[in-house]
């Protein structure tokens, strides 16, 4: 069944593409940098729009991490048995708006950084602009191993889903 | 079909991780000379503010070099990084 549309694949792999482009391979400041954050930013700014007129589950409303949600989620790991229709689960749900909160912010430190002239090579801005990168790359590795473990231990298919747009 | 996919996602994700534990940002490097041999941070400085550099930022970067993010003579905005034992440009941002 289809999971997953088009717009929410392709934000997905451009912002992973975005990211390990920034962290690891492209020097802070320089301009390949920039486009990289201009480019992730872009596909920000479209998921926001897309988390309330995108499809069901592309929607805020589909994940957001309610206490009551995260209760029943919790019961069907215990049982480790997850709905197969379900998108984003509500603990998940909490890692994507924390990323999202971080990617604007890395965003906005970034253009102060680099366009306001006041700010410009601002050394305590470097540093909070750092810090938001290493946060959302330890963010990351919780996602990486997350999807690893829950697609193993609650016997869902997450990974293709991201792919294909559809679970088995 | 299915288990290229997953075998794919599995190398990507490996080497996403591995990269990350011998996470080494990329930077520019300068020189390896050491710092005896490098020119007075002060002295270096000041040479560039004579020649109309207006310098907002100085630093030493983890690449041995010394970086600056300031505006030149024309007044454009530039991220500069120089060689600290000669002064000589090893690459240039420029707005």
């Amino acid at each position: 069944m289809q999971i997953w549309d088009i717009g929410i694949r392709l934000f997905h792999w451009s912002i992973a593409l975005a990211f390990v482009l920034n962290y690891f391979l492209l020097e802070p400041g320089e301009t390949a940098h920039q486009i990289a954050g201009y480019y992730a930013f872009a596909w920000l700014i479209f998921r926001v729009v897309w988390g309330f007129l995108g499809p069901q589950r592309a929607r805020f409303s589909d994940f957001f991490p309610t206490p009551s949600r995260i209760k029943t989620h919790i019961t069907q790991l215990k049982q480790r048995q997850l709905p197969r229709d379900a998108g984003h689960n509500p603990l998940g749900g909490v890692v994507i708006l924390l990323m999202m909160v971080l990617l604007a912010y890395q965003a906005t430190t970034g253009f102060m950084l680099e366009e306001v002239d006041a700010f410009y090579g601002s050394s305590m801005l470097e540093d909070l602009h750092e810090l938001g990168a290493h946060t959302l790359f330890a963010l990351v590795c919780l996602h990486i191993v997350a999807v690893i473990f829950v697609q193993w231990w609650g016997r869902i298919q997450l990974m293709r889903p991201m792919i294909t747009g559809r679970r088995d | 079909m299915r288990a290229t996919l997953l075998a794919s996602i599995a190398v990507a994700s490996g080497t996403l991780l591995l990269s990350a534990c011998s996470a080494e940002e990329s930077h520019t490097q300068c020189t390896s000379a050491p710092q005896s041999e490098w020119m007075d941070q002060a002295e270096f400085q000041q040479g560039l503010e004579e020649q109309g550099y207006k310098i907002n930022e100085f630093k030493v970067t983890e690449g041995q070099c010394y970086e600056i993010y300031g505006f030149n003579a024309d007044d454009q905005k530039v991220e500069i990084y120089f060689n600290p034992v000669d002064g000589s440009i090893v690459k240039q941002e420029m707005e």
